[in-house]
């Protein structure tokens, strides 16, 4: 067989004879042999005669590689890892972001002018060694014998990763790797190797054909090439690889792409970001051809569409963040992978399944926020995409509470009881609602662990639904923390429109008392906003947090440290984080709001409340409009206002169990006396209940405060547990009224002023809590109140003044007429009668009918003489500041706690060994300085049952309470002066209400035919007119209640049914265009009937000297009132019948000897001690009041004290 | 037209190929038309024994020619067919070429300061060290520092005094300098545009492969020469190099890596240099034949190959061609060379007949002659042509030293180089007997009736013929030439060999 001494192929052996023509060798002759493989040993490249053979070797490999007689693309051959290498370098700076591109970073470039450099290089002298190498690349780039791929060629860009020199770029092959790259590779130098999208390894031993990688960069390179046909003239063994690829394994891009090379709108522009190299912003270029990184966008985009493990979120929140600096960032659908999880489906590209061994390193990731994040792989040049994994969603430790949580109001993600706060980080909402949750939790307690396992949604082409996030909490990982909430208003509004936005108005209490454990934040946060791991955004809802009780202050005490959190705006869950030993712990806390998330279209009814605020108690009656009869207000469990984290004892007494804190006891004492009860119901259901002691409980450093920064709860709430102390320091205030009222210690006036306006603003604030919760909405509230006759004008204006105040902060954004209806409060002598007469309480209307409303420090007496015919003034009322307090305090200014009741009960008490659990209540209150011996009294009221107080009066000491009768009288004495002076008949009916009237049980053992009796006994004594047959007196069982009613009744009466006043000093007649009835303040001095002197036309002035007609007119009157009253057989005997039997030593000590300058006898004592305070107004000032009471404002303290003292037990 | 042709022996095949070159001019392969035939060698590597070694032949060559050499015509007045040492072949200095600086009668061009690495003969003074061209250069070359283990890739650290070793990148670099060098400079210049050139080099190696393309660059710009019949030679690999760990050496060839180099090569220059050059010739050989490690210096002293002779002629077969054949059409002619018949051992009836008639058949006439010469000219010590032409002077005259040891060891030493190779070129059983001489055909003994009737190329033949030449011979040279006369004989005696033989051995004998 003939033979031919040539390797290649192209010749026909038999042609061959000696030296015979024959063809040029080509690329397609050679053959590939797969034995240099090694990275790094084959030298091939050197052997061509070039100092550009690095380059030209590239071109060899990719015209070797695709050339015809090459089956497949794919080998392990020199030429196939060159390829490899080249295709390697393209994909990574296709991949490479911006970010990573520049002096000192991942990838930068430095430029090898061509003429510049051959120019500098020639510039030499003629026989220097550098002109060896100008003419050598002159040779290949310049003059008429340059090589023509090199020709033009203005630049060679070199390329540097990680600071070592990977290769350039080349005009054959677009880019060619550095010889030495090889070695860096082998030797280890470069830290991370780049790897792809699929998580291989660039550069490695495992050569990358083009077909084989990401379709996204295929897809470029032949869209490069599309659109680059001049610039690939050059670079003709990459053209026909990258055609050959296409051609074999893509054949639909030719299709796809028909258009691309023509198509002028079809710009590379359009769908990648231009390479733009560290060298002054220039683009990366060669042959004209411009390079692209894939945009991050479209790297995102292509995973967020082929990842089989994307988030399939039901709400879109975390797709719109802001970075640190507050710039808006599109965060993409984030991936969900966890640690060793074994399922089906694509990673990062197609048909790249993810791999079970990847680590995720959660530990690198956890302070990234998600939209900074790489995706794992270990290389920091692969995508800048999100993921999250179990720890994202999941904390690391759970805590427990030192109880159950309250399963009704909180969600626990467990049916039976749970003691947990749920270790669900908040970053879960940003992809999940709550109802998600709710779906997607599963929490497992075996023996002493818990499994929380939360099922995460994905979108996944191989059939897997969601993946499991599951931790297992052992005791190691479970803290125990001692700590409680309490949440007011426990509601949510869901209402978009602003109007409606001071509806969010919470507070929220924090009881903590833990040993190692510190507080590190408590946060909230709404479904509506996202929410950062760090926190570096304003993203959870603002707070002012105020520490009210300290753990210093707590100390020694069962006492809880407490802080109050105000929220202006509405939250769907609570973070809780503490720190032990360095380590942030946290747990959220979801309250369910079912039932309680308002707006306007549900908040649909309509609603009246009347504030009754009284000098010792106070009440509220609300009226839901269309229903019968106001009701007191109260609080339910339906309607609960604030609500604890804690579980209720699940008993039947609401009090027990409301007053129940788990394993947290020292909560009940914080709870109560620096918030708010949880339930308020009728007596005997709750241990609060309304009406209730007018007071506010304080910091101890309140007056000191600036008030414009004392808020409620933080520093000031009301006092709600005033009957209930007995331990620690509590700060009461009583006599909020009585204190506005008399200015008389001015440094506190400010500090007094605070109170009322606090003790208002929580009334406020629990009416608004009580309308929403009862679907009212809020413009369809009412609220009104009451205000004594008696008041002085300046008082009534400063105290209209703080209410509407209080109205105003409270029902923020409301309606100003109701605003300005609180100007307008309804007469406390008028209120009553409203609801005695419409309410089936046996009193007619269109009868006489006098209403004393007795409170805490005023009478309030209106007079309806409805049966007086033609006359114009049949309503007149008249109000004076003597009332139940001083029988039970401490005289008239007093604030000594020693007056006869006190003290004839703790003897009554001692020598019956009365003992009782709420004694406890009357020693702290005792020792307490804030509180007057009305305030002890009014314990003793609220405890009767255990205190036997009525009965250490009725039972003990009978004499004693010929004080009560004696207050009695005199108001009895007195409306009968009035009567006379007015001309009126005697009237039917008198009816008693007012708190203050409760001692009228005392009289006459509780008899109400007797104290009829009695009463009648009276009117014969001090009237001459005949008494109607069927008079009654009328004493009612609530009777502060019957006052709040009224103004309730009153508000929605009939026009003509209303009252307005006639301005004393008017005529009746200056009124008549109103429809209303007139009445008019009647003030009948004190005199005597038949002291001939106009018993109401004087001024303070009148009384200025003390020897003046109407002030020994008066002493004379007082006198004539004890001499009618206790000098009066009947009524000896009568007050004989009950056991009273010291009328005599009764007269003695209260009557005046006479002497007007120098007198003696209580009563004058106490007359000139009031006048004395009387002479500080303005002497043109009319009288407000009768000076009748001026007489009895101190006598009744001492009285009781001498009787106490005359009678011991 | 009478016209110089000019070969330039790039490297250590290029020197082979010259060497061969030289062989079968000696034996008289007849050129067309060519006044001189100037080979020009050129290489880095100064000490290496391969081009030593052909220079040394190419002087021999010239000093037999020059005193023993005579046209012969026949009685007709044609040239007698073959003559040995037919071709002038020549020095640069024989050439009259005006305005050029007298150089030196010698073949080799050399280059200065090769005594350093490859980055320092470039960058002495280190100018460049942060410049960007050194990115650059860092960029296209590998740097292994000497330190590392893979310092056998090191192309910028690369000595280059013993040549390019496999680095033809590094090489075509320091190639530039040929056009600074006054003998490149005097060659330009001697060249006419009508002369031809041919370029001799191996395309695996370091210092053929890179000046072989610079070279045609430095032609084809010189306007002058811009349109010379250019022909070349591309060498591929015909033998294998021993590991380095088996033979020592510091492993810069790396035949393992041949055929890629070659590809690597071969693709550059199918785009670079096709429609240069009027004429490539290739060769190669399936490389069976593993040489010594050698980088170069004086231990490379590879034997003469089969391939080489190939090689050489292919220069014959271009020095002969016509001008039509090489056209001017800027496109490049192609040429294989075969054989019929692939063997283990080649000779004379493996040729075709163009190699048989005007290469096999001078190689064999020549042959006659060096065995005549070296084995039976001792043997006529007594005989008056001996006495005439030798005697004495064998010893002491420079012309019968170097016929002598042009005969005896640069001839003698190549077939037998070839005939010991693999694939072994045996043409010759030269331990043999003249009728065994050649192999494949063995000249019988007649015998009539057991009596020799015809004994073929006896000693006594041989014997006989010397003596009659040499009388004839007397007749028209004088004494004075008694070389040329002495190398007319073995002309002759050689012929007479050649008619007993009849003809060369064919595949059908």
């Amino acid at each position: 067989m003939a033979y031919t001494f040539r390797k290649y192929g192209g010749f026909n052996p038999n042609e061959v004879k000696c030296w015979s023509l024959t063809n040029q060798i080509k690329v397609d002759h050679f053959e590939i042999r797969e034995t240099f493989a090694r990275r790094g040993k084959s030298k091939v490249g050197t052997s061509i005669p070039s100092p550009m053979a690095r380059m030209e070797l590239f071109e060899t490999a990719f015209q070797m590689v695709s050339s015809d007689n090459q089956t497949t693309l794919k080998g392990s051959s020199t030429y196939h890892q060159l390829v490899s290498d080249c295709l390697d370098m393209m994909q990574l700076l296709f991949n490479t972001n911006e970010s990573d591109i520049g002096p000192g970073k991942k990838i930068w470039f430095k430029e090898w002018r061509v003429q510049e450099s051959l120019n500098k290089l020639s510039a030499t002298a003629k026989n220097h060694p550098h002109q060896l190498l100008a003419k050598a690349f002159s040779l290949v780039f310049d003059g008429h014998s340059a090589q023509p791929e090199f020709a033009g060629t203005e630049s060679i860009y070199l390329i540097y990763y990680e600071n070592k020199l990977m290769g350039g770029t080349s005009p054959l092959t677009l880019f060619f790797t550095s010889p030495n790259w090889d070695r860096y590779v082998t030797d280890k130098q470069i830290a991370h190797l780049p790897k792809g999208n699929d998580g291989s390894t660039f550069f490695s031993d495992d050569y990358k054909a083009l077909f084989e990688r990401d379709r996204s960069f295929v897809e470029y390179l032949y869209k490069v090439l599309l659109k680059n046909p001049q610039g690939f003239e050059k670079c003709m063994g990459l053209k026909q690889y990258i055609n050959r690829t296409i051609e074999t394994h893509f054949p639909d891009l030719q299709h796809k792409f028909m258009d691309w090379g023509r198509n002028e709108t079809n710009s590379l522009n359009n769908e990648y970001l231009a390479l733009k190299t560290n060298i002054g912003g220039k683009l990366l270029t060669v042959n004209g051809i411009y390079f692209y990184h894939q945009s991050e966008e479209v790297k995102r985009k292509k995973i967020r569409l082929i990842s089989d493990f994307v988030i399939r979120a039901s709400n879109n929140k975390y797709a719109s963040q802001k970075d640190r600096e507050g710039n808006n960032i599109k965060v993409e659908a984030p991936l969900v992978l966890v640690d060793g999880m074994n399922l089906p489906g694509d990673y990062m590209e197609e048909n790249a399944a993810w791999d079970s061994t990847t680590k995720i390193r959660y530990y690198l990731h956890q302070h990234t926020p998600i939209f900074e994040r790489k995706l794992p792989q270990g290389d920091s040049l692969t995508v800048n995409y999100p993921f999250i994994t179990t720890d994202d969603f999941l904390e690391d430790t759970l805590m427990e509470m030192p109880f159950k949580i309250n399963k009704t109001k909180f969600f626990t993600g467990v049916n039976g009881d749970f003691k947990y706060l749920l270790p669900i980080k908040k970053e879960y909402f940003n992809f999940f609602n709550f109802e998600d949750l709710k779906k997607n939790l599963d929490i497992k307690i075996v023996s002493n662990d818990v499994t929380v396992t939360l099922k995460v949604p994905i979108n996944n082409k191989k059939g897997i639904n969601e993946i499991a996030f599951v931790k297992t909490y052992s005791t190691n990982q479970i803290i125990k923390c001692k700590a409680d909430i309490g949440i007011f208003p426990f509601y949510k509004i869901n209402e978009s429109d602003p109007k409606y936005h001071f509806l969010n108005d919470f507070t929220v209490l924090l009881a903590e008392r833990n040993d190692t454990l510190k507080l590190e934040a408590l946060n909230f946060y709404s479904y509506d906003e996202v929410v950062y791991t760090d926190n570096s955004h304003a993203d959870k809802i603002k707070s002012t947090a105020t520490q009210r009780t300290t753990y210093a202050d707590a100390e020694g005490v069962a006492l809880a440290a407490s802080k109050y959190y105000k929220i202006k705006k509405s939250f769907d869950y609570l973070e809780l984080k503490y720190v032990s030993d360095q380590l942030e712990i946290s747990g959220i806390i979801i309250p369910n709001f079912e039932g309680r998330v308002f707006n306007k279209s549900n908040l649909n009814k309509s609603m009246t409340f009347a504030i009754d605020f009284g000098t010792s108690n106070t009440h509220i009656a609300y009226k839901q409009n269309g229903f019968p009869l106001p009701l007191p207000f109260e609080i339910d469990e339906a309607d609960q206002q604030m609500v604890m984290l804690n579980e209720p004892l699940l008993s039947g007494d609401l009090g027990n169990s409301y007053n129940h804190f788990g394993q947290m006891p020292e909560a009940a004492l914080t709870v109560n006396r620096e918030f708010m009860p949880r339930i308020i119901k009728s007596k005997g259901h709750s241990t609060v209940s309304f009406p209730f002691k007018t007071a506010t409980c304080e910091v101890s450093t309140f007056n000191n405060l600036d008030k414009e920064k004392a808020e409620l709860f933080s520093h000031i709430n009301i006092g709600f547990n005033i009957d209930r102390e007995f331990s620690g320091d509590s700060i009461y205030t009583t006599n909020l009224k009585w204190l506005l009222e008399n200015n008389s210690d001015v440094s506190r006036s400010v500090s007094n002023r605070s109170r009322v306006r606090f003790f208002l603003t929580q009334l406020m604030l629990q009416i608004k809590a009580k309308a929403i919760l009862n679907f009212c909405l809020p413009e369809q509230v009412d609220v009104l109140w009451s205000i004594p006759s008696s008041m002085d004008k300046q008082t009534a204006a400063e105290l209209t003044k703080i209410i509407k105040e209080a109205y105003a902060t409270v029902f923020d954004n409301v309606d100003i007429t109701k605003l300005a209806q609180l100007g307008f409060p309804t007469k406390e002598s008028i209120a009553p009668y409203f609801f005695l007469t419409k309410n089936d309480s046996g009193i007619q209307a269109e009868t006489n009918i006098i209403n004393i409303d007795i409170g805490g420090g005023t009478t309030d007496i209106m007079m309806f003489m409805d049966a007086t015919g033609n006359r114009k003034d049949k309503y007149l009322t008249t109000s004076f500041r003597f009332a139940g307090n001083d029988i039970w305090g401490s005289g008239y200014k007093g604030s000594l706690k020693n007056n006869g009741f006190i003290n004839n009960y703790l003897f009554y008490k001692s020598a019956n060994n009365i003992e009782h659990d709420e004694m406890r209540y009357f020693k702290h209150a005792e020792n307490d300085n804030n509180l007057s011996s009305d305030d002890l009294i009014s314990l003793l009221f609220k405890y009767d049952k255990q205190s036997k107080y009525s009965d250490s009066i009725t039972d003990g000491n009978t004499n004693l309470s010929i004080v009560l009768y004696l207050h009695y009288s005199a108001i009895v004495y007195h409306i009968c002066q009035i009567i006379t002076a007015k001309q009126y008949p005697l009237p039917r009916y008198l009816s008693f209400t007012g708190k203050g009237s409760q001692y009228l049980k005392l009289l006459c053992n509780g008899s109400e035919n007797e104290l009829n009796e009695f009463t009648k006994l009276l009117l014969r004594t001090y009237s001459n007119q005949v008494l109607p047959t069927s008079f009654k007196v009328h004493i009612n069982e609530d009777p502060k209640v019957i006052t709040a009613n009224g103004v309730i009744e009153y508000a929605k009466a009939d026009i003509q049914d209303q009252f307005v006043e006639v301005p004393r000093g008017e005529t009746f007649e200056s009124l008549d265009h109103d429809q209303r009835k007139k009445y008019q303040d009647f003030v009948h001095a004190g005199s005597g009937n038949d002291d001939l002197i106009t018993p109401n036309e004087f001024a303070v002035k009148d009384t200025q000297n003390l020897d003046s007609e109407i002030n020994l007119a008066v002493l004379k009157n007082v006198n004539r009132f004890l001499e009618l009253t206790f000098g009066n057989k009947q009524i000896i005997d009568f007050l004989y019948a009950f056991k009273i039997k010291n009328t005599k030593l009764v007269l003695d000590s209260l009557k005046w000897n006479g002497d007007i300058f120098n007198g003696e006898g209580l009563i004058y004592d106490s007359y000139k001690k009031v006048l004395k305070d009387l002479h500080k107004q303005d002497g043109e000032n009319q009288l407000s009041e009768s000076l009748f009471f001026f007489a009895f404002k101190d006598s009744l303290y001492r009285l009781s004290k001498i009787l106490t003292e005359a009678n011991p037990l | 037209m009478i016209r110089n042709t000019f070969i330039f022996g790039i490297g250590g095949t290029g020197a082979r190929v010259v060497r061969s070159l030289t062989m079968l001019l000696a034996a008289g392969t007849k050129l067309n038309d060519t006044n001189k035939v100037i080979p020009v060698i050129i290489d880095v590597d100064a000490k290496n024994a391969d081009t030593t070694r052909t220079l040394k032949a190419l002087e021999a060559y010239k000093t037999i020619r020059k005193k023993a050499y005579i046209t012969q015509k026949n009685v007709d007045g044609s040239d007698i067919a073959t003559v040995f040492f037919n071709t002038n072949l020549n020095t640069l200095s024989s050439l009259q070429t005006e305005g050029a600086e007298k150089i030196d009668d010698s073949f080799q061009l050399k280059f200065d300061n090769l005594e350093t690495s490859f980055i320092k003969y470039i960058d002495p003074k280190e100018e460049l060290v942060n410049d960007v061209t050194m990115d650059f250069l860092r960029a296209l070359y590998d740097d292994t520092p000497s330190s590392h283990t893979n310092f056998e890739n090191t192309e910028l650290n690369l000595r280059l005094d013993e040549g390019f070793k496999g680095n033809p990148n590094i090489g075509c670099v320091v190639f530039n300098s040929l056009s600074n060098l006054k003998e490149y400079q005097f060659v330009a210049k001697s060249i006419n545009p009508d002369d031809r050139i041919f370029i001799v080099s191996s395309i695996f190696g370091g210092t053929g492969s890179s000046g072989f393309p610079q070279l045609i660059k430095l032609i084809k710009g010189d306007d002058r020469l811009r349109n010379i019949k250019l022909g070349a030679l591309t060498v591929m690999p015909y033998y294998k190099i021993a590991d380095k760990n088996k033979a020592g050496g510091d492993g810069n060839i790396k035949s393992g890596s041949f055929d890629a180099k070659t590809e690597a090569a071969l693709t550059y220059y199918s785009k670079h240099l096709a429609g240069k050059l009027n004429a490539l010739y290739h060769v190669w050989d399936n490389p069976i034949k593993q040489y010594d490690y050698n980088a170069g210096g004086d231990a490379q002293l590879d034997p003469a190959h089969l391939v080489e002779m190939i090689g050489a002629t292919a220069v014959i077969d271009f020095i002969n061609k016509p001008d039509e054949m090489l056209n001017q059409n800027s496109t490049t002619k192609y040429f294989d060379y075969g054989i019929i018949q692939e063997s283990a051992a080649v000779d004379f009836r493996h040729f075709y007949e163009w190699s048989s008639k005007q290469i096999m058949e001078p190689l064999a006439l020549f042959s006659y002659a060096m065995k005549i010469y070296l084995d039976y000219f001792p043997k006529f010590k007594d005989m008056a042509f001996y006495k005439d032409l030798l005697a004495d002077k064998i010893h002491s005259d420079i012309f019968y030293q170097t016929l002598s040891t042009f005969l005896g060891t640069h001839f003698k030493g190549w077939l037998k180089e070839m005939a010991d190779n693999e694939r072994r070129f045996e043409p010759f059983q030269l331990n043999e007997e003249l009728n065994s001489f050649i192999t494949g055909k063995i000249i019988p003994i007649k015998k009539v009736l057991g009596v020799t009737i015809n004994s073929g190329l006896s000693e006594l033949f041989i014997k006989e013929r010397l003596g009659k030449i040499e009388d004839e011979l007397k007749k028209t040279i004088p004494d004075p030439e008694k070389e040329k006369r002495l190398l007319q004989l073995l002309n002759q005696v050689a012929q007479d060999c050649y008619k007993v033989l009849d003809s060369l051995p064919t595949m059908t004998e």
